[in-house]
This record gives C-alpha cells, sequence and structure tokens, in this order.
C-alpha cells in the first residue's frame, strides 16, 4: 500500500460518511477523481481492489468456501470432538 | 503480521451475540484465538437448548506447513509431537489427507492448551495403518489390545457404503480415549451397525437417531476405551445452505420438538450466513496485515446429539467461519 493509500484507508475507517460516499460509487475511473478531488492521490489499481470487495458472496461462493475436501467443491463436516 | 484468528472474530464481532454467543464465553474464546492463525478453517462449537456456556474452537490443517504453524504455538504434548511428525517429507503419516485441532474452553486458561487432534481418513485407508500407524502416532503409545480388538471389530463391522472418515485420540482431555467417526450410514443403518459393535447402546440410541432422518450427511461417533463408551454421537447436515435447504428447518425442529434447541437459536443458527468485508467492519478490518481486500465469511457446519444412557440428550452446533482472499 502507498502511503496516500494508507491515508484514505486510515480516513475511511474513521470517517463512515466517506466510506458510504465512496462505496455509493461503482465506477473506478469516477472513484479515482473521487479520491483525486479529496486530496489522495492514490494509484487506480489501490482503489480496484478495494471496490472489488464492496460485495456480498454469493450463495454458490458461500458454499464453496470451505476448500472442497471430497474433491465435488463441498467439504465434510468437521469432526464433532466436543466432549 | 499476519491476522490472528482473534482478528477474524473482532470483524465478526456483531453477529457473536445472543441467543448463541454469550459474554463469557465469547471473551474467552477470543482471548484465545487472538494467538492463534487467521488463515485456517475455523469452527466453533456451541451447546444449545441452554445456551451459554464454553465455545470450542477447531481449525483445520490441510498439510505440513499449517500443521507447523500450529504445533509451534502448543506446549510440550503429544498433540504437538504428531503435527510435527505428520508434518515430515515421507513417513508412514503423510497419507493423512487432513486433520483438525480442537481448543476445549471449558475452563479458563493462561495458556494455549493442548487440543483434542484428529485426521481425516481416505474411504480406502487400510486397518493395520489405523491400528499400527496413526492412532500409535496421535496417541503416543500403541493401542490396548482391547482397544485394537474394538477398532476392528468396528472397521470390519462396516457396512460396504460407510468408512472411517475421522480418526481422534482425546488424550488432551486426560483420558486414555480414542474416537472413530464414521460416515455412510443413515439413521437406520446406525442401529443395524451398533447392534454388531454396541448391542446395548441400541435401546438408546435409537430415539436420537429417527432425530436424523432424511438427513443428507450422517456421522456416527464412537468412544472407545477398554470397551465402547457409553457416549455416542450422531451429527449431520447438508451440503447446500439452509436457504436452498429445508432439510435444515426440519432438523432444528425435530430438536425443538425434543427439547434440545429454542426457537431463537434456530433461527440465529440458519442466519450464521454471508461475509464481511472492509466495507461491513472497517474498524476491525485487518488492513495493516492484508490491505482492504476478501471476505470473512460463515455459515452453518453441522449439528450433533450427544446421547448417553443415563443422561439428558446434548444438542451442539457448529459454525463454520474462515478468510476467502
Amino acid at each position: 500500500m502507498t502511503g496516500e493509500f494508507q491515508r484514505l484507508m486510515a480516513d475511511l475507517r474513521r470517517h463512515p460518511d466517506l466510506l458510504q460516499d465512496l462505496g455509493e460509487i461503482g465506477d473506478l475511473d469516477r472513484a479515482v477523481r473521487w479520491a483525486h478531488e479529496r486530496g489522495y492521490k492514490v494509484e487506480a489499481e489501490e482503489l480496484r481492489e478495494l471496490l472489488a470487495s464492496h460485495r456480498e458472496l454469493s450463495d454458490d461462493e458461500l458454499e464453496q468456501a470451505a476448500g472442497g475436501d471430497w474433491g465435488d467443491g463441498t467439504t465434510p463436516p468437521p469432526p464433532g470432538s466436543g466432549g | 503480521m499476519p491476522p490472528s484468528c482473534g482478528d477474524w472474530l473482532s470483524v465478526l464481532q456483531r453477529h457473536l451475540r445472543p441467543p448463541l454467543f454469550k459474554p463469557e464465553g465469547t471473551e474467552r474464546l477470543r482471548r484465545l484465538a487472538r494467538g492463534l492463525p487467521g488463515d485456517l478453517l475455523t469452527v466453533l462449537e456451541l451447546r444449545l437448548g441452554n445456551s451459554g456456556g464454553p465455545i470450542d474452537l477447531a481449525f483445520r490443517l490441510t498439510g505440513p506447513e499449517e500443521a507447523l504453524r500450529i504445533a509451534d504455538v502448543l506446549p510440550a504434548s503429544q498433540a504437538r509431537r504428531f503435527l510435527s511428525a505428520w508434518a515430515e517429507p515421507d513417513t508412514a503419516l503423510s497419507s493423512i489427507h487432513s486433520a483438525w485441532v480442537e481448543f476445549d474452553l471449558d475452563r479458563e486458561l493462561r495458556e494455549v492448551p493442548s487440543p483434542v487432534v484428529c485426521a481425516k481418513l481416505t474411504s480406502d485407508a487400510p486397518l493395520p495403518w489405523l491400528t499400527g500407524t496413526l492412532f500409535p502416532a496421535m496417541h503416543g503409545k500403541p493401542l490396548t489390545p482391547a482397544q485394537e480388538r474394538i477398532v476392528r471389530l468396528c472397521h470390519e463391522s462396516l457396512p460396504s457404503s460407510a468408512y472411517v472418515l475421522y480418526a481422534f485420540s482425546l488424550l488432551s482431555r486426560g483420558a486414555d480415549t480414542l474416537r472413530l467417526e464414521i460416515f455412510g450410514l443413515s439413521p437406520t443403518t446406525i442401529l443395524a451397525y451398533l447392534d454388531r459393535v454396541a448391542p446395548t447402546a441400541v435401546s438408546w440410541v435409537k430415539g436420537p437417531a429417527a432425530l436424523f432422518q432424511g438427513v443428507e450427511r450422517v456421522h456416527l461417533s464412537l468412544d472407545i476405551g477398554e470397551e465402547i463408551l457409553p457416549r455416542i454421537g450422531i451429527e449431520g447436515s447438508f451440503s447446500r445452505l439452509p436457504n436452498w435447504e429445508p432439510g435444515w428447518r426440519k432438523l432444528f425442529g425435530r430438536l425443538i420438538d425434543q427439547g434440545l434447541c429454542r426457537p431463537e437459536e434456530r433461527d440465529a443458527a440458519l442466519a450464521w450466513r454471508g461475509s464481511d468485508t472492509f466495507w461491513t467492519a472497517p474498524a476491525a478490518w485487518p488492513v495493516e496485515a492484508i490491505g482492504p481486500v476478501g471476505f470473512c465469511f460463515r455459515k452453518l457446519s453441522h449439528v450433533k446429539v450427544v446421547c448417553r444412557p443415563d443422561r439428558r440428550l446434548e444438542a451442539k452446533l457448529y459454525l463454520m467461519l474462515g478468510y476467502l482472499p
């Protein structure tokens, strides 16, 4: 992370309104403009990664999320070792 | 510094609330999780029915690198020796597919405790390897003649549809006890199987087994000391999420009918599904370690009913969480 991006991240963590503003911008070019207008000279690639995580995992992604221990994308329930 | 499991629990803080999570158990969980890795598939074990009490913590280890990282934080113990041995290249333990470690949190801890260890087996794992190599490596000593005889009986009595999925040593609980967890039985075939290996259990397992009628994935666990101990676990789950699989709600409904689960616990369990990101938990997200990327997911794993002849049935809930880059 560049120093400028770190500064933006710190401010996004501190100010929910700022995070919400950025979250409402779906387009990368507009997001870069939005950041630059507010004095954050961040790289487009850094914002691309940030915007990519602004979503929920789909049900399909969730069902596959545990790693596919059975070779079919599913995983067996972990052992119930409770005493 | 990579994120710890405790970091992810902080990200999930808004989901760690009653009726499933009580402050005391959650705080103890978080204290332990701070010192444990955050990049492993993680499962929380909670008690249903009269919620509260401890929340246990388990991790899946998929290979030597992960085994060594967990071994490094453990006290000197058989669990640590086993994980280190598994991590050695080209040994008789190399065929272990994956392993789990579970940390019991039923008491206040001053340091990371020795966990229960469990190995996941392939369906064709040979019996001599199980009794002569795996269990002794996990347990730190050869099986007693009675344990060997019982493991052999349990293995040889399996119908063709079933196999030993997990093998445990419960040494960390101070007991010279092994556990076999068997996959591929149905509620009906569980009884037929028990009739061969532990016939006295049929009468007190028959009722609880029926709770799992129609469940897609059923596991049976047997504890083995000098005999099959009077404590049998049945677990159930579905491969699909609750919003796609109505069987989850039916299973919880049967637990509620038996007084093993409260409706609000069912609702909270079925709602344990989704993901958090930097955007949903900006203050807690471990930005310094991984940046703002990725997802912390959560999903329902399975439920378990523990049967004992002289005690009330007990139901447990298993909730999964993990990080996806």
